[in-house]
């Protein structure tokens, strides 16, 4: 078990080169000068060229890029122009909110999608089978930022039961933060309820029809026990993966639910707004710092090397995915 | 689905020693519930094509500015209401399904080649398996939205860069799947014996390989193709995706949610038809799956990249 966790920890090395890589190549080929970007559009070409010279930026790409790993592997995320912080600060920051928002929606994802799953199973292709699985099936092909919007529409607007957008910290009180959070959790969770319900009925129903499933019975074992004790067990394998990529999913993918509820999260990946940002709630300029409904979003812009936040976000997510996948082996054979 | 509760589920009847008491019940109806349901899905998306396809007569024009009936609601003149300068939702919407179902298309076709071509290479030739495997999982670590935004911002907006963003970001999924089943076919006799004959390593990778792998590929194209609308649904909401003056239901659902409280028509319709187009392509891969592949578990990679 130790070994396997290691070798599957240490496959985490190339991946993490690679994405590191990608996420380097994807800065440079995107348009725009950040050495022109943080000089203003009334600095001279002189000044231009000499804050190229400072920030590295004319030197050959592949020298770039073995600085931009040695900065990594050093924990240098470098600044951000847009923030004005640096960006390993700012990701810091966002990290209660963004752990809170997906440990919540995993939370929910399982809470419905598992007991969900399971009943299906029990009876499969009966009433009951069928209408979870139509739910399930909803639940994923409803975009969450529209799930999002419909439910801010309903118990926000209408109801007034809780708040439209903003984020209250821990430290405001824990009920506050779990009103701010629910909506978006709901939001994200449904739709990944519906697929751990989908996973968890076809395990279920791949268990059931194993010969120690009929063994259990035949000793005269209690239903319950038999579903639960000993089929759930067995079940749960692809199921806990299905989880781990889920959590993995909401991480990174969050950004979009959170968006459309106007969530100050992981905003790390908003540096990578395209060149001509419409932020949506938001039609014209948006002032640097501008705080209230939309937190301290930060306003669109090009992408610059060495001052993204890239790569962490892949990485963990990739570290996610390992982790989960390592209890299948050991567990697996039965 | 949260009305359901534990003592319910362990209330019910202890079944016979096999489950699936309802084949008891009515044996008939199993595979044709199934069947009848994915007949649902295939009219949904044929309406949804329809509609596209048949958008100028359906729709009139999209950008036509009614500024004195702004924020209308639905009525006689404006079937589902109008936008914050007076252009005709439905009109917006239907136009907008042309685009979902023209992107998703594209997608499906750009991400099949790529990944099919890949995940041939990879699975046949050992010595660009480890190389090739190990770019597409650095794709994959990359949660599918951030990574679609990343090469949207440095592409620029436009339809055929959306095009070109969701399907690098669904390659690799696509190629994975490929490379499992080459590197079963591979060891398989019938290659063997083909080889044996003298087959050239293309004529056997196109001949025999390639359509021995296709059915796998064929479910993971319905989802694919949902997951592309999704995607382009949820890329045009951020406004990072197709232009703003493109009709898409991203677009019209990022510009209608800030008039939702006066005019939900902005919200509900074009959220309708993403919600309906996605359900009608999930239906017809379940069903797809079913026919050609029962024995996939691979719901995994259903909706990965539905952000």
């Amino acid at each position: 078990m130790k070994t396997y966790l290691a070798r599957r920890l240490l496959a985490l090395i190339p991946v993490a080169l690679v994405v590191a890589t990608v996420a380097f190549v994807l800065m440079h080929l995107a348009p725009g000068d950040p050495a022109s970007v943080i000089a203003g559009p009334y600095a001279s070409a002189d000044d231009v060229k000499r804050l190229q010279h400072q920030l590295g930026l004319d030197a050959p790409l592949p020298a770039q890029l073995v600085r931009w790993y040695a900065r990594l592997l050093r924990g240098d995320l470098g600044d951000s122009i847009f923030l004005r912080r640096p960006v390993l600060e700012a990701i810091a920051d966002r990290v209660e909110p963004t752990l809170l928002l997906t440990s919540l929606a995993t939370l929910l994802a399982v809470a419905i999608g598992v007991p969900a799953g399971i009943v299906s199973a029990r009876r499969p292709n009966s009433s009951e089978d069928q209408a979870l699985m139509l739910f399930a099936l909803l639940g994923i092909s409803v975009p969450n930022f529209l799930l999002g919007l419909l439910l801010i529409l309903v118990f926000s607007v209408q109801l007034g039961w809780f708040p439209v957008a903003g984020y209250s910290p821990l430290e405001h009180g824990a009920l506050q933060t779990l009103r701010s959070l629910l909506l978006p959790a709901v939001a994200l969770g449904v739709v990944q309820s519906g697929l751990i319900a989908r996973i968890t009925r076809s395990a279920m129903l791949d268990v059931l029809r194993e010969p120690f499933i009929l063994a259990g019975r035949a000793k005269g074992l209690a239903e319950r026990t038999v579903v639960w004790k000993h089929a759930l067990k067995n079940a749960m394998i692809p199921t806990v993966t299905i989880i781990g990529v889920s959590f993995a999913v909401l991480l990174g993918g969050a950004i979009v639910g959170r968006d459309g509820l106007q969530h100050p999260g992981a905003r790390a990946a908003h540096h990578l707004r395209g060149p001509a940002p419409r932020l949506p709630g938001d039609p014209g300029r948006r002032p640097l710092c501008r705080r209230g409904l939309h937190g301290d979003q930060p306003p669109g812009g090009p992408l610059v090397p060495g001052v993204r936040p890239a790569g962490a976000l892949p990485v963990s997510d990739a570290r996610l995915s390992q982790a989960t996948h390592g209890p299948r082996r050991p567990r697996g054979p039965r | 689905m949260t009305g359901v509760s534990r003592p319910e589920a362990q209330a019910l009847p202890a079944l016979g020693a096999r489950p699936g008491g309802a084949r008891r019940v009515r044996p008939w109806a199993v595979p044709l519930v199934r069947r009848r349901i994915v007949v649902v899905g295939g009219l949904l998306l044929a309406g949804a094509t329809a509609a596209g396809a048949l958008a100028p007569v359906l729709g009139g024009d999209p950008t036509r500015m009614d500024v004195a009936a702004r924020l209308a609601a639905p009525s006689r003149a404006h079937w589902l209401g109008t936008d914050d300068v007076g252009r005709d939702v439905w009109s917006r919407v239907v136009y907008g399904a042309r685009l979902s179902l023209l992107v998703g298309a594209a997608v499906v076709a750009l991400a099949l080649v790529a990944g099919v071509l890949c995940g041939l290479l990879a699975g046949y030739y050992r010595r660009l398996d480890n190389a090739i495997m190990r770019v597409m999982d650095g794709l994959m670590a990359f949660p599918a939205i951030v990574l679609a935004i990343a090469l949207m911002a440095v592409l620029g907006p436009s339809v055929l860069n959306v095009v070109v963003a969701i399907g690098v970001v669904y390659t690799p999924r696509v190629a994975r799947i490929v490379r499992a089943s080459v590197l079963v076919i591979r060891e398989t006799a019938y290659v063997e014996a083909a080889r044996a004959l003298g087959a050239s390593d293309g004529a056997l990778l196109a001949r025999h390989v390639l359509p021995n792998c296709l059915s796998p590929v064929v479910v993971q194209a319905s989802f694919v193709f949902a997951a592309a609308v999704l995607t382009e649904a949820a890329l045009s909401f951020l406004g990072v995706g197709v232009p703003p003056y493109v009709p898409s239901w991203g677009n019209i659902l990022s510009e209608g949610r800030l008039y939702i409280q006066q005019a939900p028509w902005l919200v509900l319709y074009p959220g309708a038809a993403i919600m309906l187009t996605i359900l009608a392509l999930n239906l017809v891969g379940d069903g797809l799956r079913d026919a050609l592949d029962p024995k996939a578990r691979g719901l995994a990679s259903d909706k990965q990249g539905a952000a």
